[in-house]
């Protein structure tokens, strides 16, 4: 019988920067779970009249869900013209940008 | 160290994802892996499970997919079962991971990451679709 170890949801927080940037930050695990909260998230930023930052300081995994969301993400903000930024990358987050070429797309900011 | 081999049974539907990392987890770190490795297993065994989900009951609901993980020392195998169409994974377009992100082809992402942390992914069918990984630490 499997213990139901409950790992924690994701979780994300946002903070608006001036008028035309917003920050999010990632909690926990981009999983194919947690994916759809982050896309759901971020919709409404796409419009081309913000910049936006995912911080990564506290997210520890991520799959293919969760490249396919920022993939989707990048190609909008990319045709509108508008900044998508990644900081604070862990190294198992890290690993997974390097070994699927993703670590290409991603600007980074080190702070 | 002697094998363990344990099994579960889950609905072929991403929901299960948290109980197929609780019982993959569990065996792990009973086994003794280290806690790097154990998140490659784990990301390897989600993109596996979440294609099967996705694919192989297409258009039908009640499918599920036996799960039988064998851990010995330093290493782990886990084989995935289901009774879904026949459909090899492997045999699929890899990614051009050398191509501008903005040109790519969404999909086949989480199989390629799949045989990237895994030290062996292979694929058969004998009644049943059977994909077994390993991994050594």
């Amino acid at each position: 019988m499997v213990k139901e170890k409950q790992k924690k949801q994701m979780t994300i927080r946002s903070k608006k920067q001036g008028r035309d940037a917003i920050v999010f930050f990632l909690f926990g695990r981009l999983d194919t779970i947690a994916a759809p909260r982050l896309e759901l998230k971020i919709e409404p930023f796409l419009d081309g009249t913000f910049d936006i930052t995912l911080d990564f300081k506290d997210l520890s995994y991520i799959s293919s869900s969760g490249l396919h969301v920022l993939l989707h993400a990048y190609k909008i903000m990319n045709l509108n013209k508008r900044k998508l930024v990644i900081r604070n990358m862990g190294e198992p987050v890290r690993e997974v940008f390097v070994m699927t070429g993703f670590i290409s797309l991603v600007v980074e900011e080190k702070c | 160290m002697h094998c363990t081999e344990a099994t579960l049974t889950l609905a072929a539907d991403v929901d299960g994802l948290d109980k197929l990392f609780a019982f993959i987890g569990e065996n792990l770190e009973k086994a003794g892996c280290p806690e790097d490795v154990k998140s490659r297993i784990e990301l390897a065994a989600e993109e596996i499970f979440v294609n099967i989900a996705n694919y192989s009951f297409k258009g039908s609901s009640g499918g599920s997919c036996e799960i039988t993980m064998t851990t010995g020392s330093g290493e782990a195998t886990i084989a995935f079962r289901d009774r879904g169409i026949p459909f090899n994974p492997l045999e699929h377009g890899e990614p051009d991971t050398g191509i501008a992100l903005e040109e790519r082809e969404e999909g086949g992402l989480g199989i390629f990451i799949a045989k990237r942390v895994m030290d062996v992914v292979e694929y058969s069918y004998e009644g049943m679709n059977h994909l077994l990984m390993k991994k050594r630490w």
